[in-house]
């Protein structure tokens, strides 16, 4: 009886526990159903990439050659003064306000798009200096001072020359509030209060080349 | 699932594509966009110091007066004539250059130039001179005048002479009026003398006035 009993306890239990497996089981599997049934629409993205324009950098001579010649009267004993180089196409010889001219010009070119991006450009400009000046030049009488995107002072006379030197001139540019960066050169040759006679008669010819112009955006 | 999966690798793979694209289209624009040059000449020139010469215009002078002419009642100035000539004096007062600074290559400065001239008087008649008997008076690039009996000339021998030389304006000169004068007194001492009349300038230096 109690055995008969106990079975049928057990029968309950496990058709109740069959019961409740069966019904989560239809019931998740509906679950399971309902849910990749109820997975539908769409999802479309567009991706719109743009480029920003890079304009053309250029490299320039804005103000020409330049000229320093100075008079006899100019560099006698009472006329102690520095006289500096004038464009070569001004009605004077020389100046005696130490003005840098502008030498060498990087340049940012028009183009839609352009506004933002950065650059940094670099050339090598070489000094080199010749002429029957050249040779007689004491330190400290004749030199150029590099300004702007170049820093340097070079003295021209030959023992501090000694042929040529470069100076590295770095631009950092943009296509809006930074377009164009100068380098500028203040050349100057001084009345020194000594005797100068050595120079009387001699010219002096300077020349400033650049090198490879190269840009690259500005990391 | 797997179309979730499936729709997440391509957008990765659609954004690497165009990452790469546009990276390499920034180098290409990088090296082909800098161009151009900056070369610059500048010429500078001394200008040469002129030179200057002083030297004697090759007038040695000469004063010879007759007895004739030194006659009382006879008042009158002569002067030197540029020795070579016919006639020993004169009596026009024209002053004959003596001295004369010349420079070469001046360019467009100016030059000051001095030298000062001695004048020294020797022979029998130096002494005898008495003041105003004689004299040289300098004009020119100089201006002064000597009196030449030796009290005089020993107090006062000496001038300078200013030569202001440039372009167009190469030769400046010291000229010089010699002097020898019947004063309408007895000069009998000066009878028979001779008087040598030397007048000098040992260098002259310049400078190049400021523009």
């Amino acid at each position: 009886m109690d055995n008969e009993n106990n079975n049928n306890k057990n029968v309950i239990l496990l058709t109740v526990i069959a019961v409740a497996t069966l019904l989560v089981a239809v019931v998740g599997a509906t679950f399971a159903y309902f849910t990749v049934n109820n997975a539908s629409g769409q999802a479309n993205t567009t991706v719109t990439a743009k480029a920003e324009a890079v304009a053309a950098v250029t490299l320039s001579n804005p103000t020409g050659n330049l000229k320093l010649n100075v008079s006899a009267a100019e560099m006698s004993e009472e006329n102690v003064k520095t006289y500096y180089a004038v464009k070569h196409d001004a009605l004077e010889n020389n100046t005696t306000t130490n003005t840098a001219l502008p030498i060498a010009r990087a340049t940012v070119g028009e183009g839609e798009g352009t506004e933002k991006t950065q650059y940094t450009c670099t050339v090598d400009l070489t000094v080199a200096a010749s002429g029957s000046m050249a040779s007689v030049l004491k330190e400290g009488e004749a030199k150029i001072v590099f300004t702007g995107a170049a820093n340097k002072t070079i003295d021209l006379s030959a023992d501090q020359l000694s042929g040529n030197e470069t100076v590295t001139a770095t631009f950092n540019l943009d296509g809006t509030s930074q377009k164009t960066v100068d380098v500028n050169a203040l050349v100057s040759l001084e009345n020194k209060n000594s005797e100068q006679n050595h120079l009387a008669g001699q010219t002096l010819e300077v020349t400033i080349t650049s090198g490879d112009f190269s840009c690259e955006l500005k990391q | 699932m797997n179309n979730k999966n499936t729709i997440l690798l391509t957008v990765i793979a659609v954004a690497t594509l165009l990452v790469a694209v546009v990276g390499a289209t920034f180098a290409y624009f990088t090296v082909s966009q800098a161009s151009g040059t900056a070369n610059t000449t500048v010429t500078a020139k001394a200008e040469a110091v002129g030179s200057v010469v002083l030297d004697n215009a090759d007038n040695n002078l000469v004063l010879e007066v007759t007895a004739q002419e030194m006659a009382q009642g006879n008042e009158k100035k002569y002067y030197a004539v540029k020795s070579g000539t016919a006639a020993k004096n004169s009596t026009d007062g024209t002053p004959i250059s003596i001295a004369k600074a010349t420079i070469s290559n001046p360019g467009e400065s100016t030059y000051t130039c001095t030298a000062t001239f001695t004048v020294a008087a020797s022979g029998n008649m130096a002494e005898a001179l008495e003041e105003g008997d004689a004299k040289v008076v300098l004009s020119g690039a100089a201006n002064d005048e000597f009196d030449l009996s030796a009290d005089k000339l020993g107090e006062k021998s000496t001038t300078v002479a200013t030569f202001e030389l440039s372009a167009g304006n190469e030769t400046k000169d010291v000229k010089a009026l010699v002097s020898l004068e019947n004063r309408n007194a007895e000069q009998n001492e000066l009878a028979g003398k001779q008087l040598d009349v030397t007048i000098s300038a040992d260098s002259i230096t310049c400078s190049i006035n400021e523009q």
